[in-house]
C-alpha cells in the first residue's frame, strides 16, 4: 500500500487500516499532532473510524512547546 | 508632446506639478519648513532627484500634533502606499499575548494592520520580560490588555480587539469568526494541536499561520516556514521543545514570530511565501 505521507511517498507492507494504525505504527504522538487527510483536518476522535486507501495524501504536523 | 503637468501624491492628497519639477522645487512649494522628505518609501533623496506622475511624496514638520490620520500616514510612510492599503483593510487573529504573540501582534500593528484580534487568558509576569514586550509597570495585569496598550502607543490607528480569555475549540470561532488570518501563537504543544484542529475544522478558509519549535538557544539556521496546505504554515525548527527545558530567548522566539507576521503580512498583500 503506497501513502503519500508529509508529502514523501512511503510504502507499506503491512497497510495499516485506520488513520489511528499508521499514527500507532509512526510513534506519532497524538495529543500534540494536527492530521489532515487528503486535504481536510480530521479529529483526534475519528482517527480510529477513518480508513485508510491506496494514495492517500496525508499530513502530519506535530507540534513541541514554546512560545 | 509631453504633457506639461505630472500628477503626484503629497502626504496622500493627490497634486498637480509641472514636468521636471525637482523634490527641492516641490519642498519649497508643499512644505518649506519641511524637517524631512520621503519620497516613494526612500528617505530624502537627492534634492535634484526629478519627480514622476504617481509618486508619493510625504513632507512634514516634526514638530506640533500629528492627527491621528497624519500620523498612520507619516509612521507608513516608508513602506509601498499599495501593500499598506492592503494591510489597511485586513484583520488577523493572535492567539497568545507572549513571546511569539506579542511579537507577531507589535509587527502587524506597525505595519498598520487595520484590526487585530489578540487573545489571551494570562497575566504578565516578571519571568516574561526576558523575550515579550511588556514593561515592569505591567506586571500583574493581563497580557490583552497590556499589549493593547503598548500598540496604542505607538499604531494609535489600528483597531485592536483584546479579549482576556483561552482560546478553545468551543470558542474560536466567535473569537476568530472576522479574521482572515490567525497566528497561533500557544505555549502548549496539545493547545496548539487543538486549535489548529479547530480552525481548521471549524473555520476553513481562515488561514493558520502557527509555530513549532523555537526553544533554546541552538542555531536559528533550521527554522522554516512549512505549508501544509494553502491555509496552513507552520514557522519553526519543528522538534525544540521548551518542555524540555532548553530555555526561552527573546531572540530566537523573535525570529519565529516575525517570520508568522511576515507570511501573514505577505498573505496579506498578494507576495509569494
Amino acid at each position: 500500500m503506497k501513502l503519500i505521507i508529509n508529502g514523501e511517498e512511503r510504502t507499506f507492507g503491512q497497510p495499516p487500516a485506520t488513520l489511528a494504525s499508521l499514527l500507532d505504527q509512526l510513534c506519532v504522538p497524538v495529543a500534540r499532532t494536527a492530521v489532515e487527510l487528503n486535504g481536510s483536518v480530521v479529529e483526534k476522535h475519528r482517527f480510529e473510524a477513518t480508513a485508510l486507501r491506496e494514495a492517500d495524501r496525508i499530513e502530519i504536523v506535530s507540534f513541541v512547546g514554546g512560545g | 508632446m509631453a504633457d506639461p503637468y505630472i500628477p503626484i501624491y503629497v502626504n496622500d492628497s493627490p497634486c498637480t506639478v509641472a514636468a521636471g519639477t525637482t523634490l527641492a522645487q516641490a519642498r519649497a512649494r508643499f512644505c518649506p519648513e519641511a524637517a524631512a522628505a520621503i519620497l516613494n518609501t526612500v528617505p530624502d533623496p537627492p534634492p535634484e532627484t526629478v519627480l514622476h506622475g504617481h509618486d508619493r511624496l510625504y513632507l512634514y514638520e516634526n514638530a506640533g500634533c500629528f492627527s491621528e490620520a497624519d500620523l498612520r500616514r507619516l509612521i507608513l510612510a516608508r513602506q509601498p502606499h499599495a501593500a499598506t492599503e492592503k494591510l489597511r483593510a485586513a484583520c488577523v487573529g493572535i492567539a497568545g499575548a507572549g513571546g511569539l504573540g506579542s511579537v507577531v501582534a507589535e509587527n502587524l500593528a506597525r505595519a498598520g494592520v487595520g484590526k487585530l484580534v489578540i487573545a489571551d487568558h494570562d497575566v504578565v509576569e516578571p519571568s516574561n520580560l526576558n523575550r515579550q514586550r511588556y514593561f515592569l509597570r505591567q506586571i500583574g495585569l493581563p497580557k490583552a490588555e497590556a499589549l493593547a496598550g503598548n500598540l496604542r502607543e505607538c499604531c494609535p490607528f489600528v483597531e485592536i480587539n483584546a479579549l482576556r480569555k483561552r482560546v478553545t475549540a468551543d470558542n474560536c470561532v466567535r473569537v476568530f469568526g472576522s479574521c482572515a488570518i490567525v497566528c497561533e501563537c500557544l505555549d502548549a504543544a496539545e493547545s496548539k494541536a487543538a486549535l489548529v484542529t479547530a480552525l481548521r475544522r471549524q473555520l476553513p478558509d481562515v488561514v493558520i499561520v502557527a509555530s513549532s519549535g523555537l526553544a533554546g538557544c541552538e542555531s536559528a539556521r533550521p527554522i522554516a516556514i512549512r505549508t501544509v496546505c494553502d491555509k496552513l504554515y507552520v514557522v519553526g525548527d519543528q522538534h525544540s521543545d521548551s518542555a524540555e527545558g532548553l530555555g526561552l530567548f527573546a531572540s530566537r522566539v523573535g525570529i519565529v514570530a516575525s517570520m508568522q507576521s511576515h507570511v501573514a503580512m505577505q498573505l496579506i498583500v498578494g507576495s509569494t511565501i
